[in-house]
């Protein structure tokens, strides 16, 4: 499975796997890489990562570690329109707290003929990109198609918790990548790895390393290589590139130093909810009042007589009104939560922690609920660990299942979160019962029901009434904000019916967020028949959930990752002109995916007094869909969009 | 490619005042409703003061007290402020008001962002300052303060006074100098006057203009980045770094400039010999001109590094010859000395580069107002764009044609203006064959030859995207779906703005089956898409810069033997001063051919003409969407 993570425990054995590719040291260029003029595996490729390799050396230092990693990478130039790949981009933690020590950088072109040019120091820039960020820019000169480029540089530093993580794949095809570490035993490491492959080499050995001041200890030495990656593209309807790239990656699990008792780093779900509680910057947040006594005064007034059961709606109402979303994903809130309310705008835990806060004084069962945003990439329940959330929800309990709240968006309903966040899971960071939960959004859904009467100069006119809910009726509430009801649907028009009258809108429960949005208005469209000789032609769906087939590409690298479920219905009962018949009645259509994970329906059918009803119906229930479904997902699309596009043919009779 | 320097003199929309306000003075309901008709922002008070101490120093002082009344107006509660080695920020923050004008709260220092505005692949001195202000509810208000100091300038920021979406309740530019300091303006939409002061040394000079209504946001509009109107100035005497100059008028201006990259065209001597070489036997400045061209664009690279006088001096020749790469000052530079050494004598220009068009550049104000470097050929009468390593010799895209620029030459600056590609240098011509199967599907040929803005993509495509690259970019843009890409190829030519692309694949809904009935559209495969959006009550002129001319042939093939056409669109021809839309049908037995011919002209009309043209594009758009009905024989 492309996703799946393995767990290679620090005892393993070591597997040695036989791969033509192998590590060339610095300036070692093989003749038949000098000449290379493409690259056998990826014809098309403009340039290719001939290998690449880090290593990353632990050592005793202090009462901690010093971690050490050198890079050294091997890239060539195949056409032109790769010279940028000679503009370095190398960034690094600059800050003082946690910050690397960059050292030791070389740069070297190679020229097809085997000569090598030294770039010099007065090609290189450093920049300060923030607070906690720095890079080193190299444009390396004189830089030709048939040139290779090689360069290596080592980062010292004395965070050995979170260990550099390794990609194996880039945007460029990769002909080799590999992992080298050694490491004291005394630091135990989970490995988190994935890959499109069986990784080609992966060995581990035992060895005794040399203390500078003299001594040997235990120290283990891994080796991880992986052959012919292909380069990467984003597509739609995907998570993070990150989270389909071939990586390794680390968790400290413990740390064992001589004469001193084990240290654990990776504990246990309810441990690390405990510490979690903890943090000034989050569970004391709401769980202490003096942090939220002013918001705390506001909401009680604002719900003094709400029966309980409504205080969940109450609370996401009330904190998404108060204070507005900054925009930034986060699962620390920046100072106490009434500095959020004074200010009037928080990031995501100043909001969802506000909501647990709220809720808990309230006498609810709320707890905050951990998650990683679809751009931070994918969670890992098996391994506990706080580096893999990035945000967070407020989540409430109840005996009949539990409510996902999310006050980012003013116009969520409950249950409704963000599509960033819709990530498959999250973690309930409680420390009395810590769980995994599932987080489902709502079904989108998109209804029209018509009742209109076309006339022989091809206008129709008549009473439509649309539906929207889920996150789709969060768009369209946040545009009738702004906007009139007219303006809204006018624009909803106006790709395909630019001059489309609209009138007497009547827009339903655009403040009650729990029940669908309806709009209902009569509208009025000119020509939209084509009349050639006795026939009429008329194309009768006026807008569908989707119409267009957001798959274009021919293959698929990657699954498909839906965030939401989504429903779209059109129903509409059609007065045909007088003296006008339906020449053929179109054949209606039923397809289904494979396990039922869409489901598309399409009739047409005669009624009484010339009246026509044509229904169309979609649904996809299913979110992932892999690669090998795709082919049966895009045929799924192009029929949907040929029933949208499908015209009736009346003949005058 | 840009001194970003020009650019955020525009976007510093803001101002000073050292005036404590009275909380209730920023209550939204003061504003008058007369101000409130079309506006998305109300400059409540926009005070700027710039204060030249002398032709190296000043000191520039912003107050903006903003209210954001709509969501479309949330950029104003943006403040940016650009930073170099000249220029430095000494005061930026700001206070939010609620609706009721009730201070909710005070920017803290940290919230003031500091980022590189060089990107991934340039490096440069200069930095932005940024500062964002959020409020929960609208409307409310932001009171900005902005304090710079400069050491060495050439410009002098504009007072912008309004924007569209933009009223304003009251604003004013004060010009603080030295009695003996020289400077020049001039209003733009506006006929706003001075009022100026003595006071010993010290001349002050005041803009002050109030109740301004909004001018409505509207598309296609004739004003550059939305400025509706505003003062611009321009000083007559300068200093940056070692370097002053005079600027009084355009040939000063390009002087100054022409003195600041002086003697930075020399080539070593085997590089001269190597020009000698490439051009040998050559007996055209044409081609030589070609020869050096594609030798600079195949061996070298833009890359913005600025780090010269504010980003103003280029690299030496040399540096470039050394590197093989450079910004376009660099590269410009570079091209002129490889012409230098050829005896063609070519001059820099400077130009405001962007595929949306340029601010205007006035004759009697010499304000630049200039981000690119492009190069002039005096003895062809031909431009060069030296960042490109694609297009062909002579060729100005949408990115710099058809504006003015300063060309800078030993004996002072000179407005000329770049040729504008009209359309019928803008051109498509295609030859597409659709056989046309039983179930809606196709095969599908085609032959596109592009000439002109039309070919910019292609040229891309073809030089500088990698395959994968291009299906994709393909795939997006086809209106239908396919099961098959036997082959997707761009082709472009070395010498003339002229790209071909040919197509050959395999779709599976082509034209929708219904029935015995299959309904074709006739030029799906390339369908025309100019329109423009209804609008209640057009105020702005209407200005759309683009033009272009297809001439396409389509085939569509019914499917073997066993389908006649029910009906078939009779040809259609629209026209209009806009341009002229024509569609040519020949029917034959089993198969019809297509001929469209489109001239689309530039329009440039008062707002009480937007209609017309807007029934004109649907007109067109609706005759081009014409259908083909097919029944299957009986």
């Amino acid at each position: 499975m492309l996703k799946s993570v393995l767990l290679v425990l620090l005892t393993a054995t070591a597997i040695a796997v036989f791969s033509q590719e192998k590590y060339e040291k610095w300036g070692k260029i093989p003749v038949e890489d000098l000449q290379m003029t493409v690259y056998a595996h990826d014809s098309a490729a403009n340039a290719v990562i001939l290998q690449e390799r880090a290593k990353i050396d632990l050592k005793f230092f202090n009462s901690g570690g010093n971690v050490t990693i050198a890079i050294h990478r091997r890239i060539k130039i195949f056409d032109i329109s790769a010279l940028d790949q000679g503009n370095l981009f190398i960034p690094y933690r600059s800050n003082r707290k946690n910050g690397e020590k960059f050292r030791d950088l070389d740069v070297q072109m190679i020229l097809p003929n085997g000569d090598k040019q030294k770039v010099k120091s007065d090609n290189v820039f450093t920049e300060k990109r923030s607070k906690y960020w720095s890079a080193k820019k190299v444009f390396i000169p004189n830089l030709q198609k048939g040139c290779i480029i090689e360069y290596r540089y080592e980062m010292d530093s004395e965070d050995f918790i979170s260990l550099y993580d390794w990609y194996f794949q880039h945007e460029l095809p990769t002909r080799w990548s590999e992992l080298e570490m050694e490491i004291p035993q005394a630091f135990v490491y989970a490995y988190l790895f994935r890959s499109p492959h069986p990784l080609d080499v992966q060995d581990s050995e035992d060895f005794y390393a040399g203390l500078a001041e003299g001594g040997k200890y235990a120290a283990i030495r891994k080796k991880f290589g992986l052959a012919h990656l292909p380069g990467l593209k984003e597509d739609p309807y995907m998570t993070t590139l990150d989270d389909y790239r071939a990586h390794i990656g680390f968790q400290l699990n413990a740390v064992n130093f001589p004469n001193q008792p084990e240290k654990k780093y990776m504990t246990n779900w309810a441990d690390l909810a405990t510490e979690m509680e903890g943090f000034s910057s989050f569970g004391r947040q709401y769980k202490q009042l003096g942090n939220f006594s002013k918001l705390w005064n506001a909401f009680s007034a604002y719900v003094k007589d709400t029966p309980k059961a409504d205080l969940p709606e109450k609370a996401l109402r009330f904190v998404s009104s108060n204070i507005k979303w900054n925009g930034d994903y986060w699962m620390y809130a920046v100072d106490d939560l009434d500095d959020a309310y004074a200010r009037k705008t928080g990031n995501s835990a100043d909001l969802n922690l506000a909501v647990v806060a709220l809720l808990r004084t309230a006498g609810i069962d709320a707890v905050p609920l951990l998650t990683s945003t679809r751009s931070n990439g994918e969670m890992y329940p098996e391994y506990p660990f706080l580096d893999q959330f990035n945000t967070v929800l407020a989540y409430v309990r109840l005996p009949e299942g539990g409510i996902v709240l999310d006050a980012t968006d003013p116009f969520n309903a409950l249950n409704d979160v963000r599509t960033e966040f819709l990530n498959r899971q999250g973690w309930l960071a409680d420390s009395g019962k810590p769980a995994w939960v599932n987080i489902v959004a709502p079904e989108i859904s998109e209804t029209w029901y018509g009742n209109l009467k076309l006339t022989e100069d091809g206008q129709i006119s008549g009473r439509i009434s649309l539906q929207v809910t889920g996150h789709l009726a969060t768009e369209w509430r946040t545009e009738l904000e702004s906007k009139s009801p007219k303006e809204v649907l006018k624009s909803h028009f106006a790709a395909q019916y630019p001059d489309a009258m609209v009138d007497s809108v009547e827009v339903m429960d655009q403040r009650d967020l729990q029940k669908p949005l309806k709009i209902d208005f009569t509208c009025a469209i000119a020509n939209t028949a084509t009349a050639v000789n006795e026939y009429l032609y008329y194309k009768p769906v006026l807008g569908f959930v989707v119409e267009e087939n957001p798959f274009k590409s021919l293959k698929r690298q990657y699954p498909v990752n839906f965030p939401r479920p989504f429903k779209g219905q059109y129903v509409m009962n059609l007065e045909l002109p007088a003296g006008y018949a339906l020449e053929e009645t179109p054949k209606g259509a039923k397809i289904s995916l494979l396990n039922n994970g869409g489901k598309l329906m399409f009739t047409c059918n005669k009624m009484a007094d010339n009246k026509v009803q044509v229904i169309l119906k979609l649904n996809i229930a299913q979110l992932e869909f892999n690669p090998d479904e795709y082919d049966g997902l895009r045929k799924f699309f192009d029929l949907n969009s040929e029933k949208v596009a499908m015209q009736l043919v009346l003949k005058k009779g | 490619m840009l001194f970003s320097r020009k650019i955020y003199w525009w976007l510093l929309t803001i101002c000073l005042f050292p005036q404590a306000a009275s909380a209730q003075m920023y209550a939204a309901a003061l504003i008058p409703d007369s101000l409130r008709t079309n506006a998305n922002v109300v400059i409540r008070r926009a005070e700027s003061v710039f204060e030249v101490k002398n032709t190296q120093q000043a000191v520039w002082q912003q107050t903006l007290v903003v209210t954001i009344l709509k969501p479309e107006g949330k950029a104003m509660r943006q403040l940016y402020a650009f930073e170099n080695e000249f220029e430095k920020v000494k005061t930026l923050s700001a206070q939010v008001f609620s609706a009721e004008g009730k201070l909710v709260r005070e920017s803290e220092k940290t919230a003031v962002q500091n980022f590189n505005n060089a990107d991934v692949q340039a490096f440069g001195n200069s930095q932005v300052k940024f500062l964002e202000m959020d409020h929960n509810l609208l409307p409310y208000t932001i009171e900005f303060r902005l304090v710079k100091e400069i050491k060495g300038f050439l410009f002098v920021p504009e007072f912008d006074i309004q924007k569209l979406g933009q009223a304003v309740q009251f604003a004013t530019y004060t010009f603080i100098s030295p009695a003996d300091y020289q400077f020049q303006w001039k209003g733009i939409n506006t006929t706003l006057q001075p009022t100026r002061q003595r006071s010993g040394d010290v001349i002050t000079t005041i803009w002050k203009t109030k109740d301004l209504c909004a001018p409505a946001v509207e598309p296609s509009n004739p004003y550059f980045n939305a400025v509706f109107s505003q003062i611009i100035f321009a000083p007559e005497r300068v200093r940056i770094d070692d370097y002053q100059g005079v600027m009084k008028n355009w040939t000063e201006v390009g002087q100054f400039f022409y003195d600041l990259n002086k003697d930075r065209d020399n080539l070593s001597p085997a590089m001269r010999e190597k020009v000698q070489q490439l051009t040998t036997g050559l007996s055209s400045n044409r081609e030589k001109v070609a020869v050096l061209y594609r030798y600079l664009q195949q061996n070298h690279r833009y890359v913005s590094i600025q780090i010269g006088v504010g980003g103003w001096q280029t690299f030496d020749a040399d540096f470039v010859e050394k590197k093989k790469y450079g910004d376009c000052k660099a590269l410009s530079n570079y091209m002129k000395a490889l012409l230098k050494a050829a005896d063609i004598p070519a001059y820099q220009a400077l130009v405001y580069a962007g595929d949306d068009g340029a601010p205007e550049v006035y004759d009697d104000l010499p304000a630049p107002a200039f981000n690119h470097v492009i190069l002039y050929l005096p003895g062809e009468n031909s431009w060069l764009e030296c960042t490109s390593t694609n297009d062909p010799p002579g060729y100005l895209g949408e990115f710099t044609a058809d504006r003015k620029v300063l060309l800078i030459t030993p004996q002072g600056g000179k407005l000329v203006r770049t040729p504008a590609l009209t359309a019928v240098q803008n051109t498509q011509t295609s030859r597409c064959d659709v056989i046309l199967n039983e179930t809606g599907g196709a095969t599908v040929h085609n032959h596109i030859r592009s000439t002109g803005h039309q070919q910019e993509y292609g040229r891309y495509a073809a030089l500088k995207q990698s395959k994968a690259e291009n299906e994709a970019d393909f795939f997006k843009t086809l209106g239908f779906s396919i099961t098959k890409l036997h082959a997707l190829n761009f082709t472009a030519s070395e010498d003339e703005p002229v790209v071909t692309l040919d197509y050959n694949l395999e779709a599976s809904t082509y034209a929708i089956c219904s029935g015995k009935r299959m309904f074709v559209p006739l030029t799906k495969t390339n369908p025309l898409k100019r329109t423009l959006p209804p609008v209640d009550h057009r105020v702005l002129d209407l200005k759309i810069a683009s033009s272009y001319n297809f001439r396409d042939t389509i085939v569509l093939h019914f499917p073997a033997g066993s389908y006649t056409a029910e009906s078939i669109p009779t040809g259609k021809k629209v026209v209009s001063e806009f341009g002229v839309f024509e569609l040519q049908i020949e029917k034959s037995a089993d198969f019809i051919t297509v001929i469209r011919a489109v001239e689309m002209r530039p329009v440039s009309v008062p707002a009480s003409r937007y209609e017309e043209v807007r029934k004109f594009f649907q007109e067109v758009t609706k005759a081009d969407g014409a259908q083909m009905v097919l029944v299957k024989k009986e």
